[in-house]
């Protein structure tokens, strides 16, 4: 049971990490405990939407602010990797989704902001093609379209609230909202996934089509919530664009996310393809040491159990949710190997009481501080582990939720993760 | 087990993975029905069960869950207190004691293996007790994989126990003969300890009762057996996971927590013997491709992948891992009528993906996953195991 690289973490910098070193040609395996966090993600890559500490005014040339967080925040992930190293990650990345029949758009240079179901804006950056004629920066007027029974979008809401945003100038088109008559399930109940597997089918599209042309206004886009189909999501999103003839954008809805679904089962799969072994759904893993590299995980702590072992390992396990970074009353811990992080001694400052402060939660951007090839560092600036490297949430000082930098995150530092270990023989 | 419904966030993973919500609008969702309901059922309130009983125990919610909520543990509690009020129908007490069944359907061959391929008979269990019509029911055995050990004579060699379970003993003897002999060839001497059904039908179609004295029985068997110095395999993960989670967590046995260390799935067991450099491997190539179907309670049991892992020792040997995923026979659930339709559609990508894939025989270690993929595909289906034996050769 060796192969070269082990990444620990399904998730999006757990993938990039993986992709990368099996683009360098090591053997890899990707352990998990579950299946990842894209089903709850939006399915677009969130570069950089807001300054760190700051949620004033979102940005739209993330680029352009690189050196100055880079001079404030010296040890963000941004900042190590640094401008160059991230640009190509972002690259690589739309060249993959275009392999992987998932295309994406965008370019980091410039954000997207595209409309959420509680009806404000949200800024990000490489996109499915599916979201693409969704931009709030453009005056066309959009139709949200709703459908009866599916519990997280109600249109009339996002429209109400998207048309005070319009009146003071905040996002340009108009909107309307109409909900879609009954549409026949076969005895399923309605939510995101029945209803993306449903638009799978040449006749569900059909039947859809003719009941929602008599709603639609000429010159409309129309933004439909995010379950235009599972595995045929091309071919409906043209089907529905070509018979509608009205440009069609999906709306991301919160989780389970199809968009984020779609990325998944893709990425996984190029994963398996090309000879990964994936294996989920793991009990808590116990690291096994030899003098400063790690040489294994064991499944277990009894002799009998399976040991996985590599030469090189990515930790990509993600911060309190995933299950990376844990608490107790005096203290947080990196749950896998027990890395040395650094937070405030008083639990107070932990967080801050306004839940939706600006400066967003501190928290947040506890985790492992690593060197500039990505390797988990103590406090005195040596690296831990000569074999071991770190991507995604798990680090410190990047707080996704407040610069909305989680994928951008995820996709740069897991690729370089991911390339660094498959280099440690 | 405590029940941990206030770490559940409602992030709803559970419900973007569960099969049966996806198959069906009779089965609310796992969230609904397993941490939200609870809160009602802590009160005391009394809720509808009917749907409690569409969860098919594949426990992919709680391998999704960010925060460990038990659910597949909150929905079987859930059913087993609803089932001690009311008295479960004749239909699931045939079903759930299905090792009777088969005791008397062996007995009664080749008669009962006729009467159970009649159409007329077969009609009057759809309409008369909801046994669907369309389930090609495996054939009851002339002979049982116990009476063939009994009559050879044993080997010698390192003892070690084995757990065969009801569908091995009296359905597909051939891959409990199949496991004798690779451990034969290992080296090894096995035993079989008196033992009853693990109890597993008995405890989703309700008799918490009878599952917890087969339960203590089979744990005074086995730990006799561990006392000796022996370890006790097993071949079917359902089996196997009764054994060691289902035994402490739902029938509160004690002692079972103990004996979970000493029960190794056969693979498992293998792969550790691989590793310590202990394993025959006069193994003859086999050029072939098998594709491999992940039984759910392998998953569940967090063994990891084993079986992939030993076969990889065979050369020649290709091994394609089909797409994740329930089966849905999950059991005696999809030879209910009413769930019939349910279990085919849970595990429809599957099928599909078989046929697409034109897969001439498919393994998995679980002998309800290998009936629904026959069942639904036609192809030829195999336990791992039963691989390693035809490597082995004579």
């Amino acid at each position: 049971m060796f192969y070269d690289v082990i990444v620990i973490g399904a998730g999006l910098a757990g993938l990039m990490a993986a992709e990368a070193a099996q683009g360098q040609g090591a053997k890899v395996l990707l352990l998990a405990r579950g299946l990842g966090s894209l089903p709850l993600t939006t399915g677009c890559i969130d570069f950089l939407g807001y300054f760190p500490k700051t949620t004033e005014t979102p940005l739209s040339a993330p680029l352009t602010v690189l050196p100055r967080l880079q001079e404030e925040y010296p040890h963000h992930p941004y900042a190590l990797l640094g401008q160059e190293k991230i640009v190509k990650a972002g690259e690589l990345f739309l060249k993959i989704s275009r392999e992987i029949g998932l295309p994406y758009e965008g370019s980091l240079a410039s954000n997207l902001f595209i409309l959420t179901p509680l009806g404000t804006f949200h800024p990000t950056c490489l996109f499915p093609e599916s979201m693409k004629d969704g931009s709030l920066s453009d005056p066309d007027p959009i139709l949200l379209l709703g459908f009866p029974g599916l519990k997280d979008f109600s249109p009339f809401l996002a429209a109400g609230l998207l048309n005070v945003l319009h009146s003071a100038g905040k996002v340009a088109p108009f909107f309307r909202a109409e909900v879609v008559p009954e549409l026949a399930l076969s005895g399923k109940a309605i939510n995101g996934l029945t209803l993306a597997k449903a638009f799978d089918r040449r006749d569900f599209r059909k039947d859809f089509i003719k009941k929602v042309k008599p709603l639609i206004k000429p010159g409309e886009r129309i933004g439909l919530p995010a379950v235009l189909g599972f595995h045929s999501f091309r071919e409906a999103l043209n089907d529905l664009q070509e018979n509608l003839l009205a440009k069609v954008f999906e709306v991301p809805l919160p989780p389970p996310s199809i968009p984020g679904i779609r990325l998944w089962q893709k990425l996984q799969g190029r994963f398996r393809e090309r000879g990964g072994r994936m294996i989920i759904g793991l009990p808590p893993l116990y690291p096994q040491k030899e003098a400063n590299r790690l040489s294994g995980l064991a499944l277990g702590s009894s002799g009998k159990s399976l040991v996985y072992k590599a030469s090189a390992f990515v930790l990509a396990t993600g911060k309190f949710f995933g299950g990376g970074l844990d608490s107790e009353r005096g203290k947080i811990f990196e749950t896998l190997l027990g890395l040395p992080l650094k937070y405030p001694d008083k639990r107070k400052e932990w967080s801050n009481p306004f839940l939706l402060a600006p400066e967003g939660q501190p928290f947040n951007r506890f985790g492992v501080a690593v060197d500039k090839n990505l390797q988990p560092i103590d406090h005195d600036g040596q690296v831990v582990y000569a074999n071991l490297f770190a991507a995604g949430g798990i680090l410190a000082q990047g707080d996704s939720m407040t610069e909305k930098s989680g994928g951008g995150v995820a996709i740069s530092t897991g690729y370089w993760a991911g390339r660094n270990a498959a280099a440690v023989k | 087990m405590k029940t941990n419904i206030d770490q559940c966030i409602k992030c709803s993973l559970c419900n973007a993975y569960c099969p049966v919500f996806q198959a069906t609008g009779l089965f609310p969702g796992p969230k609904l029905s397993g941490p939200d309901a609870e809160r009602f059922r802590l009160k005391g309130k009394s809720l509808p069960g009917d749907w409690l009983e569409y969860c098919d125990y594949c426990k992919i919610c709680s391998r999704v869950c960010p925060h460990n909520v038990p659910i597949p543990e909150l929905h079987m509690r859930a059913l087993l207190s609803l089932r001690k009020k009311q008295k479960p129908s004749f239909r699931n007490w045939l079903l759930g004691h299905s090792y009777l069944l088969e005791k008397l359907g062996r007995l009664g061959t080749p008669v009962s293996n006729w009467i159970n391929t009649w159409a007329f008979f077969r009609w009057l269990l759809d309409r008369g007790l909801g046994i669907d019509r369309r389930v090609k029911m495996p054939a009851f055995n002339s002979w049982t994989f116990t009476s063939w050990f009994r009559s050879r004579p044993s080997k010698t060699g390192e003892p070690i126990a084995y757990f065969h379970g009801c569908y091995t003993n009296y359905i597909d003897p051939a891959l409990g003969r199949d496991v004798v002999e690779v451990l034969e060839k290992n080296g090894f001497q096995v035993f079989l300890p008196r033992q009853e059904c693990c109890g597993l039908p008995l405890i989703s179609n309700g008799f918490f009762d009878l599952a917890v004295s087969l339960a203590k029985k089979n744990l005074s068997s086995l730990q006799a057996k561990v006392g000796e110095g022996l370890e006790v395999i097993f071949s079917s993960p359902s089996c196997g996971m009764t054994l060691k989670e289902e035994y402490d967590s739902l029938l509160n046995i004690p002692g079972a927590a103990l004996l979970a260390d000493h029960l190794l799935e056969i693979s498992q067991f293998l792969l550790y013997q691989h590793g310590q450099g202990k394993l025959n491997a006069r193994l003859n190539p086999l050029n072939e491709t098998l594709y491999y179907h992940v039984p759910c309670h392998l998953r569940a049991l967090k063994l990891g992948l084993p079986a992939l892992e030993l076969l990889s020792l065979i050369p020649g040997l290709k091994v394609i891992e089909l797409p994740e995923g329930c089966c849905g026979l999950a059991g005696t659930f999809g030879l209910k009528k009413e769930k019939y339709s349910v279990a085919k559609e849970v595990g429809e990508e599957l099928f599909q993906a078989v046929r697409d894939l034109k897969a001439a025989v498919v393994i998995s270690e679980c002998e309800a996953c290998r009936l629904q993929i026959a069942q639904h595909t036609g192809v030829r289906t195999l336990h791992p195991v039963q691989v390693l034996r035809r490597a082995y050769g004579e």
